[in-house]
């Protein structure tokens, strides 16, 4: 499930830098998928092998010295994705931190106007959007999750945690009071968020070649709700990790 | 060499997707405001429901107890509560059509009460009735929402305990009479067959409060 998870996950981040290379805003190439001309990694310097996530900061090089990166998605490539929750914790932390530290070091291209949209745009949106992440991350939580609870256990409490009278009370009256008392504005909101993504999903998986149903369909509601949370998780033990000045290694 | 950065591309960008965002929010009022000539409708129907029975009443004074069937309007009322915060929820407490219909409703309570309160002397019957003073400014009564949890809680144990929320800080002429009539200063306050209780009660009190008026 979450090898599978991250078929998904591949495939729209693979789709996006396709978009992001007609702009010129590749702002990885990441390690699996990566052909490059061998002069110009020469010229450049070649990898830096004691990087945390080398194949960003050859891209990152690369861009600096304004050669273009485009992406593909007519050709086939195969990767091993971690497969158990503790393999893509680590491995996740190392990509976030790396970006992070990268950016550190190549915080002179940040708003750069000799970028062109990369500098004014790509490089200060990877900058923020893990701390944009874990910002969302905690309003959400503290909002929908802490707030509510706390308004429900403290009326249970109210009532001896007495809920028997809630139980066997299924009514049609029952049925139409919960449709109308659904917030519309968020509601709508939501599906239209909801119609944008699937909209994306099935651009990318055409774009690809791919086919919903290769791996499962109900991996798109998964993907949606629940691995974001995971995404979530990630980058805020990473921040944490990063505000502690925990080093690591590959 | 300079590379591109095409300002006009950003803002199409953020046009779409504030057209998108407000499409949401207006596909959502639209629903709302739908709802709101709904709850306008059921309180117009209660109206007439609460007249049906106080006219009933007056015109056959000795044969009232007849007319002891309120189940309908109770449930009506109840219904139309529920309905009514999660107006409050959407459109916010202080949205002017949100106060208005809560003005109606307090109004349609305190006649509902009212006629329980003439069958029970009258007729006998083993009602139990809560008046419940609440209010919905930010950080006056903290333990308003599970006090007003519990009454609805303590309704749906037992069908003949009836309790009317009313917002304090509507200003209406009825509204500010019983307020006057029962000298109610703070929130929660409770009048609980006549007995008034300040502060938030538990549900072991507002029984032994019934048990003493029964």
């Amino acid at each position: 499930m979450i090898e599978k998870i991250q078929w998904v996950e591949y495939l729209i981040n693979l789709f996006y830098k396709k978009l992001m290379g007609h702009i010129n805003c590749v702002h990885v190439s990441p390690g699996p998928f990566s052909a490059y001309r061998t002069d110009i990694l020469r010229k450049v310097g070649g990898f830096d092998e004691n990087n945390l996530t080398e194949d960003l900061e050859i891209t990152l090089r690369l861009q600096k010295y304004d050669y273009r990166i485009i992406q593909l998605l007519n050709v086939e490539v195969l990767t091993k994705a971690p497969n158990s929750l503790k393999a893509f914790y680590k491995q996740r932390n190392r990509w976030y931190k790396g970006t992070i530290l990268n950016m550190i070091n190549y915080r002179k291209m940040i708003f750069n106007k000799k970028y062109g949209d990369f500098g004014l745009v790509m490089m200060p949106w990877v900058m923020i959007a893990g701390f944009f992440t874990v910002a969302l991350f905690f309003v959400s939580l503290y909002h929908f999750g802490y707030i509510p609870l706390k308004q429900l256990i403290s009326n249970w409490n109210a009532i001896n945690f007495d809920l028997t009278v809630y139980f066997n009370t299924f009514s049609w009256d029952g049925v139409k009071n919960f449709i109308f008392n659904i917030n519309y504005i968020n509601f709508s909101l939501g599906v239209l968020g909801l119609g944008l993504a699937v909209t994306s999903f099935v651009w990318a998986y055409h774009a690809a070649g791919e086919k919903l149903r290769t791996n499962g369909t109900y991996l798109l509601p998964v993907y949606v709700i629940i691995y974001s949370w995971f995404i979530a998780t990630a980058w805020t033990l990473v921040l944490f990790d990063l505000a502690r000045g925990k080093r690591q290694k590959w | 060499m300079v590379r591109p950065y095409k300002k006009s591309r950003y803002f199409l960008a953020a046009f779409i997707t504030l057209a998108i965002f407000l499409l949401g929010v207006a596909i959502g009022s639209e629903v709302s405001d739908v709802k709101v000539s709904e709850l306008e409708k059921s309180q117009e129907q209660l109206r007439t429901d609460l007249s049906t029975l106080d006219l009933q009443y007056t015109l056959l004074e000795e044969n009232i107890c007849e007319f002891t069937d309120t189940e309908d309007v109770n449930a009506q009322l109840y219904t139309l509560s529920a309905r009514l915060t999660t107006m409050e929820d959407e459109l916010g407490k202080n949205d002017p059509d949100v106060l208005r219909l809560v003005e109606f409703y307090d109004v349609l309570q305190l006649r509902h009460w009212n006629f329980l309160k003439k069958q029970k002397e009258k007729c006998g019957m083993n009602y139990d009735l809560v008046l419940f003073f609440f209010s919905n400014e930010e950080g006056v009564c903290q333990e308003c929402e599970e006090q007003g949890f519990m009454l609805t809680y303590l309704h749906k144990k037992d069908p003949n305990f009836i309790s009317y929320g009313l917002n304090v800080d509507i200003d209406n002429p009825v509204l500010n009479l019983i307020k006057k009539k029962y000298n109610v200063t703070t929130t929660p306050t409770m009048i609980i067959n006549e007995q008034k209780v300040e502060g938030f009660t538990p549900v072991e009190e507002i029984q032994e409060y019934i048990n003493k008026s029964s």
